[in-house]
């Protein structure tokens, strides 16, 4: 092969891994585990029910996946609510099964993992904080505008969703911040008490959020 | 060479440089998130984005590494906790809920699963897990007494069943399982220890009151993926089918022949192997060591054997822990797959070992993985390609449940 030959073969190649490469982006998702070959072709499998491929998450994998995420030690508190709310999670997994009894205790979960979070992270300073450092827990909320909130939110979401949040959340975090200052009254506002709430609600919104219990 | 070639030469040759280093771009992103799913997948549980795991997962991704990628995720106490803990748990009784208490079957479960035992062993091992009270957190109580808390109740196992207990760390295997022996109220060894076929959590559900016909029937749902309506052959033998089942049914002995004894064949061809077992205030016992008041064994077979003997007075009679297999049917037997002595036995141990070393308990395993850590259903009969090339791996691998969860969970089909 002399050597214009092999500058046209490499050419060659080399155009169709162009095309390769740049329309890959556009074909369908490549599930996980795609490349691994010695497992030979794929079959599809024949599942019953599509719901299915939404999975809720258990009492007890909520339980541990907020742990998780929030990193706070499993308190007594915790506990007692678990124990109390268990009954009403899930117990098959399936998306159906979700109802608002189900929602309420997942919040009130949620509530007990973000009242830790909250609580463990108003006491370090705020370089040793991962999820509020940029919140003067010695300030209420007036010190706080939505724009701060928002951003400490969205790290939130990262933290516990690994993505940020998206347009119609933010607005709703937006609103609740709007709906939530205009119902502190006299120095409400200016008390610490009223972060830690703003901070606990939106906490607590993540953790109970579909992309959340749904794994 | 004219200029459109020239300029098709250049981008060919970019394309060829540009390529790797666009490819590794693409799955260096893709790897990060693909790993982040692969480890809440078979931690069942939601990981922070940036959890310590994800860098080292990810690194053995972006090298098409995907088995030591799904084995750094069973690091994480997710699995044991989580994931295998509630595939146990769903296995372990009637109710098929994983709300429920910890047990004594799911606590076998895990800690087989995490010393990489040969899953056989679920059913045939003479052993059990029991927690080790010294290591529980601070302020937690484990009840231990041996007796009290783990032959004659289910304390010592709901006691571990608290968020803050992991269980990669408190369970620790015991030789040997133990039984009451009533009339001395004293523990002997169990004379047919099968694994978790043999635990209090098992027996307690399966063999309460009834006939002993449902350990035999749950068995076969939980381990070979067969429910009893799968499996009934109206044409094998109903020699062993007990005197308490009628032959005529409202009159009419068709409907025993087409209908009632397609179960019963099966059923109770096999129950014999349970004839020794029955349950007590809280514990469950084991026919060959008990003693009367003056220390004579009783000996025998469990009375509700051979209960209701007058509905059908020529029916089979259970004198001994015997049982023959009559799942040996041309249907039934390409299903269950039966290898070598799988004919009859005598007791627990022997029914057990072959269920275990049937090629469906394989199967039957890769479909409790797949429905565990895929969280979607999955039927064997529709899916024998997946299901048999899965299996056969699981084999090669000896029978390794955490090999299985990672061949199952890297699988196109596990997420699609």
């Amino acid at each position: 092969m002399t050597i214009r030959q092999i500058f046209h073969l490499c050419a060659s190649i080399g155009l169709v891994s162009l095309v390769l490469v740049s329309f890959n982006n556009c074909s369908e998702h490549k599930p996980i585990g795609s490349s691994l070959n010695s497992l030979g072709p794929a079959t599809t499998i024949q599942s019953s029910s599509k719901e299915q491929y939404y999975s809720l998450q258990s009492g007890g994998q909520l339980a541990h996946s907020m742990a998780s995420v929030t990193g706070v030690e499993i308190t007594t508190g915790i506990v007692n609510e678990y124990n109390a709310r268990k009954a009403l999670m899930s117990d098959n997994y399936a998306i159906t099964s979700m109802n608002a009894p189900m929602l309420v205790a997942i919040t009130n979960l949620a509530s007990q993992y973000c009242g830790e979070l909250v609580n463990k992270e108003s006491k370090l300073t705020a370089p040793q904080r991962r999820f509020f450092n940029d919140i003067d827990f010695t300030k209420g909320t007036a010190a706080h505008n939505s724009e701060k909130i928002l951003k400490v939110t969205d790290k939130m979401a990262t933290l516990m969703l690994g993505r940020k949040l998206e347009g119609e959340e933010r607005q709703i975090f937006i609103d609740s911040y709007a709906d939530f200052t205009a119902t502190l009254t006299g120095g409400a506002a200016t008390s610490n008490a009223s972060t830690r709430a703003l901070l606990l609600y939106n906490c607590s919104s993540i953790l109970s959020s579909f992309d959340f219990v749904t794994i | 060479m004219n200029t459109k070639r020239t300029v098709l030469y250049i981008i060919g040759f970019l394309a060829i440089i540009l390529a790797p280093i666009h490819g590794a771009e693409a799955s260096g992103i893709d790897a990060e998130v693909e790993a982040k799913r692969l480890l809440e997948r078979l931690a069942a549980t939601k990981v922070p984005a940036d959890h310590p795991l994800i860098p080292k997962m990810k690194s053995e991704i972006e090298k098409g590494r995907w088995y030591p990628a799904a084995d750094l995720a069973m690091t994480h106490p997710g699995f044991l906790n989580v994931t295998v803990k509630q595939m146990a748990l769903k296995m372990s009784t009637r109710e098929e809920t994983i709300q429920q208490d910890f047990n004594d079957f799911a606590a076998f479960f895990v800690g087989l699963v995490r010393d990489d035992l040969d899953a056989r062993q679920l059913l045939t091992g003479n052993f059990q897990y029991i927690g080790d009270a010294s290591r529980a957190p601070a302020g937690v109580t484990i009840r231990s007494e041996y007796d009290t808390h783990i032959v004659r109740s289910n304390d010592h196992f709901r006691d571990m069943d608290r968020l803050n207990i992991d269980l990669s760390r408190m369970l620790v295997k015991k030789s040997g399982q133990m039984l009451l022996q009533t009339q001395t109220n004293s523990l002997i060894y169990n004379p047919d220890p099968a694994g978790v076929l043999t635990s209090r959590t098992f027996m307690m559900s399966q063999a309460a009151a009834g006939t002993n016909r449902r350990p035999v029937e749950y068995t076969f749902r939980e381990f070979m993926c067969a429910p009893i309506e799968t499996w009934a052959d109206t044409s094998a033998s109903d020699a062993r089918i007990g005197r308490d089942i009628d032959r005529h049914p409202g009159g009419d002995h068709t409907k025993f022949q087409v209908s009632c004894k397609g179960c019963h064949t099966g059923m109770d061809g096999f129950r014999g192997a349970f004839a020794k077992w029955d349950i007590g205030n809280g514990f469950i016992l084991n026919r060959d060591i008990q003693v009367n008041a003056q220390g004579v064994p009783q000996g025998g077979v469990s009375n509700k054997l051979n209960a209701n003997s007058n509905v059908f007075a020529a029916g089979f009679v259970t004198t001994d822990n015997s049982f023959v297999n009559n799942a040996m049917g041309s249907a039934n037997y390409t299903k269950f797959g039966w290898r070598s002595n799988s004919t009859s036995g005598y007791g627990v141990k022997d029914f057990a070992g072959m269920v275990a070393n049937s090629k469906r308990f394989s199967e039957c395993m890769v479909k409790r993985v797949f429905e565990s850590v895929c969280r979607r259903e999955l039927s064997i009969e529709d899916n024998l390609n997946f299901v048999k090339e899965h299996a056969l791996k699981f084999e090669e691998k000896g029978y390794n449940i955490k090999s299985l969860y990672a061949l199952v969970s890297v699988t196109p089909e596990c997420v699609e």
